[in-house]
């Protein structure tokens, strides 16, 4: 019984404690959300500034809707933050760097095992020539 | 091309493979590179810890490097590295800047009062605003700022010996223009 109060004593403490952000227009909280989401929560790390509320998250929401009041674009507010955080703060990282690297050496790899394959295979029923006999 | 060439292929890949993912083995995946290396301490203006009526900026702060520690009185990590800042500082020549993050004064205060204050000061970031503007995400952090004031280092989390010799001695003695 103490544990699974104590349990349930945790998971309140993660709920954030801010008071919920107030927007001016529907257009407003449409852009709040498009942004949030496609930024990384730097401290849970694996979900977007949109889902948690870890307090430091609370402060980048902040900030984001203050720069959106002040009519910057959706560019230069994700441009704001990379300046400081660095492309791990994209929830969608950009094509570029060595994420490119991520993306095409993992086919790459299976295209040359496919490749390699082949190979050893037909190497195995041709009849021995003079080329395998060195 | 000859057919034992082939053959050499797949061990050749995943030695490639092996020293690349080798070469990740022993990092930190939580640890986010700063990219504020190199760049110049962002502008800010906030009042000292112990004297808030009295104000400190960026301008203060230039003229010989640094080491600038984030800390609060609501993080647990703070009293692991605080006895090494305390030891360095046993002189009272380190030279230390705080910056308490989003931090309540009255705990601040009484927090250095318990654990010691090898702070030559503190700055609060009561909004965190400038901890935004360093790309903090997390205390503790230190950063090792030059004597133009830039940003010549940084590390994630409670520092150690070794951080401190390797990475944080050697960058204190750089005199200026070096």
């Amino acid at each position: 019984m103490r544990t699974l109060l104590l349990t349930l004593i945790c998971a309140l403490a993660t709920v954030s404690t801010a008071a919920p952000l107030e927007f001016s227009s529907l257009e407003e909280e449409q852009r709040f959300r498009n942004l949030t989401e496609d930024l990384r929560c730097l401290v849970c790390q694996n979900q977007s500034l949109a889902d948690y509320g870890a307090g430091l998250a609370d402060d980048l929401k902040a900030e984001v809707l203050r720069l959106i009041r002040k009519g910057k674009s959706d560019e230069a507010i994700v441009n704001y933050l990379v300046e400081r955080y660095g492309n791990f703060v994209r929830y969608n990282p950009p094509f570029e760097g060595y994420i490119v690297l991520l993306w095409v050496v993992p086919p790459a790899l299976l295209m040359l095992a496919l490749i390699v394959a082949v190979k050893i295979m037909k190497n195995r029923t041709q009849l021995p020539d003079e080329e395998d006999m060195e | 091309m000859s057919k034992r060439f082939w053959m050499f292929v797949p061990l050749l890949a995943f030695l490639g493979l092996a020293i690349f993912l080798y070469a990740g083995i022993g990092k930190d995946p939580s640890v986010i590179p700063s990219p504020l290396i190199g760049k110049p301490v962002p502008t800010f203006s906030l009042p000292q810890l112990k004297q808030q009526q009295r104000l400190v900026t960026r301008d203060d702060l230039l003229g010989q490097p640094f080491v600038l520690n984030v800390w609060a009185s609501w993080c647990y990590a703070c009293r692991i590295e605080h006895p090494l800042w305390n030891e360095l500082n046993r002189s009272g020549q380190f030279p230390l800047v705080g910056l308490n993050w989003k931090d309540p004064t009255q705990d601040a205060l009484r927090w250095l009062n318990q654990f010691g204050d090898p702070y030559q000061l503190s700055i609060a970031d009561l909004e965190g605003k400038f901890a935004i503007d360093l790309g903090v995400y997390g205390a503790p952090e230190t950063f090792v700022i030059d004597a133009e004031g830039n940003i010549a280092f940084k590390h994630v989390g409670p520092v150690n010996e070794t951080i401190i010799r390797e990475n944080i001695l050697p960058l204190l003695q750089k005199p200026e223009g070096a």
